[in-house]
């Protein structure tokens, strides 16, 4: 069952990973992302690792892509008129080594001899359960597991985060600012 | 489910406290000020802020070892060396900045916290004992980064470097990150210690390793294809060849202050980082690793001497010649022991006072605009200013490593280093490349002391701190060239880590 | 256990019926007179002026990026809130650990807050 619903929702994924990258409107673009965005939260779902489905709902479907939205409409590239000089010989060269990255990941992952399965009774493939695979094997994907963990043992990285937050606010705030030769 | 609380140890992250201290009171300071027109007490509530943290890193000196906060940060001498080195540079650019954002009339008061919360992004990439605080650390420096890059009013290039280096930046942090995931999925933990102890390296400052996988067995594809991960990642903060296509852009665009804090501050937390990572946490797998950034030291090395022959604009050059340091740096890893540590923190300190020092002088020269960074601006210097143009000369002769200047004695410390631990084609490649590297400096003293000024140009105002610093790091340049030998003790004695 | 989320699931699935249906449902049966008036977009009964893309004020990028910064903070809550009772049991210093914890957090995070509003960030007319 777990490996039908994770076989359909990584090739819905696959598949709308590839829409987002082949649309020539960013906007249509954006919203496959949205899919992907929809898809990772299910298989996190899956991994046992339920927090971080939250965070990518909430955070990245959710806020992000709201961000992304407003930059496309920002700058204003309805239709953008792609040089297919420079991009005749770029589509090749980032196919390749695309295709190269994917072969090498899988020969890294396929060496490794296997992980204990993330929950027990599920039949993941390998490769799908191993960024979490340790994650879930402590069933640590629970709200309470990551909650504990985080503010124990990951107490000072959890405060230093607000401070890059707080960094980030004020980096935003200047960038945005009119700035006298420019209004 | 056990909520254990964890021992804080406030004492071992103090200097970093202090300085989040002082870039939240230099912020609150901005907003009660609230005004364009006093920048002076956040310039100077910043250096205070930073003083007293170097001084308490420095009272932490004789400290025992040791890993604070849930095995995240460790507190050791390492830490303290590129503690008391960041805040250095963090001062420094403060004097810079002060001078020259008040010659550019826009001058915001968010520049001072900026900056000190880079500098705790600095200390934690030097300080981290997870890799989660690496990256929370480079995280932190980035962010502050491309925001100071571009601090400018009067021109498009200053916003066009800082979207380049945010482009890039983002995807050197997805590098980065992908790589600790999968050092994570292989080896069980993020702690770089327990990594270490994963791949069987001997132990030394060791926390609590639940979670990481037995020694022996590790998944060794997934890990070497996280190393390389990390490599991209942490090259990019670094500016190594082939991840340096940012670097002379930004170092053009950025104002100068900011260009003299990432070609030294920022690259030096880097290879704190790039130090920490690999010789703790991938020791046993040194064979493996070393071939590869040997051969990207060389490749950056060339590369950073040979554009650098071209350049017309100084800032541009200088961009050049901080690539093919990186470099030299690099060789001090690849030598992955405990004297190419030392050298590589020796080295450091070096090209530290060497590059701030003419940065300092291209700070007193510059004018509103960031006009007069042509080299050809240089011309008759030695007539006009002669003790800035003697300066100068100095820091020039110091990068392209002549002796008896801290160039030489640094470049000395890490080709040997290289050649101790096999690597004699290394030490030759450098070699040559630095030889090549004096054409460029050497062109700016001979535009100095040759070449008959161009125009007669109107008296400086004083630039009283700036021109402070660069007698300052002019005499540390002959100093530690003359007497190497106390900062060689100190910086063997903050590596005793590596073996 | 991943069946809890089955009814999320059987939601969306439902919801995308919904959708979809309505569509088709509409095409299938609906009588279709188009003249030039009914194909113009709906703007609230005023006759459209130019594109819908065009240029935003930079103020709604900035409005956007500091609504995901303090998405990113209220996330943090979520688990901190559904581990807070459970830390009663520990003992009152649990309790207050946990709620200092949360507070430099938020402290951090309320100084940057202060400062868009001092800046009048969050003005329009800015």
């Amino acid at each position: 069952m777990e490996f039908l619903i994770f076989s359909a929702v990584a090739a819905i994924a696959i598949a709308a990973g590839l829409l987002m990258v082949l649309q020539r409107n960013a906007m249509y673009s954006a919203l496959f992302l949205v899919v992907v965005f929809f898809c990772l939260a299910v298989i996190y779902i899956l991994l046992g690792a339920y927090f971080l489905a939250v965070v990518q709902v909430a955070v990245y479907a959710g806020a992000i892509m709201v961000l992304m939205l407003f930059v496309i409409m920002l700058l204003n590239v309805a239709w953008p008129e792609p040089d297919d000089r420079v991009l005749g010989l770029l589509r090749p060269l980032g196919a390749t080594a695309a295709v190269t990255f994917a072969m090498l990941m899988a020969w890294a992952l396929a060496g490794t001899p296997g992980l204990p399965s993330p929950l027990p009774g599920t039949s993941l493939p390998v490769g799908a359960a191993m960024t979490l695979g340790r994650v879930g094997e402590a069933q640590a994907g629970h709200v309470q597991e990551v909650a504990v963990t985080l503010f124990s043992k990951y107490l000072l990285p959890f405060e230093l985060v607000s401070i890059l937050l707080l960094a980030a606010i004020l980096g935003a705030s200047v960038l945005a600012r009119k700035r006298p030769d420019h209004a | 489910m056990t909520f254990a609380l964890p021992a804080l140890d406030w004492w071992a992250i103090a200097p970093m406290l202090v300085l989040v201290l002082t870039g939240c009171a230099t912020l609150v300071a901005e907003l009660v000020r609230g005004d364009d027109a006093g920048r002076a007490p956040l310039a100077w509530l910043t250096v205070a802020g930073a003083s007293v943290s170097g001084g308490i890193a420095l009272g932490q000196w004789d400290d025992p070892a040791r890993l604070a906060f849930s095995d995240m940060v460790s507190s050791d001498r390492f830490t303290l060396f590129f503690t008391v080195l960041f805040l250095v540079v963090t001062c420094v650019t403060v004097l810079f900045a002060f001078e020259q954002l008040r010659r550019e009339d826009f001058h915001p008061g968010e520049f001072y916290p900026l900056l000190a919360f880079s500098t705790i992004g600095m200390v934690l990439m030097a300080a981290a004992a997870d890799l989660v605080i690496t990256f929370i650390g480079v995280e932190l420096l980035s962010i502050c980064l491309y925001i100071l890059v571009g601090f400018s009013r009067r021109r498009r290039e200053p916003e066009e470097s800082a979207i380049k280096y945010l482009l890039l930046g983002s995807f050197a942090s997805a590098f980065l990150l992908y790589g600790i995931a999968l050092v994570y999925g292989s080896t069980g933990t993020t702690s770089l210690a327990c990594v270490g102890r994963a791949l069987g390296a001997p132990g030394g400052l060791v926390g609590a390793c639940e979670g990481a996988v037995a020694t022996g067995s590790v998944a060794t594809g997934m890990l070497l294809a996280g190393i390389g991960l990390l490599v991209v990642g942490l090259g990019f903060k670094a500016a190594l060849v082939p991840f340096h296509s940012w670097a002379p852009d930004v170092y053009e665009g950025a104002p100068t202050a900011i260009t003299a804090f990432m070609s030294v501050g920022v690259k030096a937390a880097a290879f704190a980082a790039l130090l920490r990572v690999f010789l703790v946490a991938f020791p046993t797998l040194a064979p493996d690793w070393s071939v590869l950034l040997a051969v990207v030291a060389t490749v950056t090395m060339v590369t950073g001497n040979t554009v650098a022959l071209f350049q017309r604009n100084i800032k541009r050059m200088l961009g050049y010649s901080s690539i093919a340091h990186a470099g030299y740096l690099l060789v001090a890893i690849v030598a992955a022991s405990h004297a190419g540590a030392a050298s590589l923190l020796f080295y450091a300190v070096g090209y530290a006072a060497m590059n701030l020092g003419a940065f300092a002088i291209v700070v007193v020269l510059g004018r509103a605009g960031e006009e007069r960074v042509a080299i050809s601006d240089y011309a008759g210097l030695s007539q006009r200013q002669p003790l800035l143009a003697a300066l100068m000369a100095t820091f020039m002769f110091a990068l392209a490593g002549v002796p008896p200047t801290v160039g030489f004695v640094g470049k000395f410390y890490v080709f040997s280093a290289a050649v101790d631990a096999g690597y004699v084609w290394l030490a030759l490649a450098g070699l040559a490349s630095s030889v090549a590297s004096a054409y460029y400096y050497l062109r700016v003293v001979y535009q100095m002391y040759m070449v008959d000024p161009k125009e007669v140009v109107a008296s400086h105002s004083p630039h009283r701190w700036v021109s402070l610093v660069a007698t300052v790091a002019g005499f540390a340049v002959i100093a530690l060239g003359v007497f190497p030998g106390g900062i060689i003790g100190v910086a063997t004695a903050s590596t005793s880590f590596v073996r | 256990m991943a069946f809890d989320f089955v009814p999320i699931l059987i939601q969306a699935l439902v919801a995308i019926i919904i959708a979809v249906g309505v569509i088709v449902i509409a095409h299938l049966i609906g009588s279709r007179n188009p003249t030039p008036a009914k194909l113009a977009p709906y703007e609230c009964g005023m006759s459209p002026v130019g594109q819908a893309w065009r240029r935003f004020p930079i103020k709604f990028f900035l409005t956007a990026m500091l609504f995901v910064l303090f998405d990113i903070e209220v996330i943090f809550f979520v688990p901190w809130a559904a581990v807070l009772r459970h830390l009663r049991a520990g003992g009152s210093e649990y309790v207050l650990f946990a709620l200092g914890e949360m507070a430099v957090f938020v402290g951090f995070l309320a100084l940057g807050y202060v400062y868009i509003l001092k800046k009048r960030a969050l003005e329009w007319e800015a």
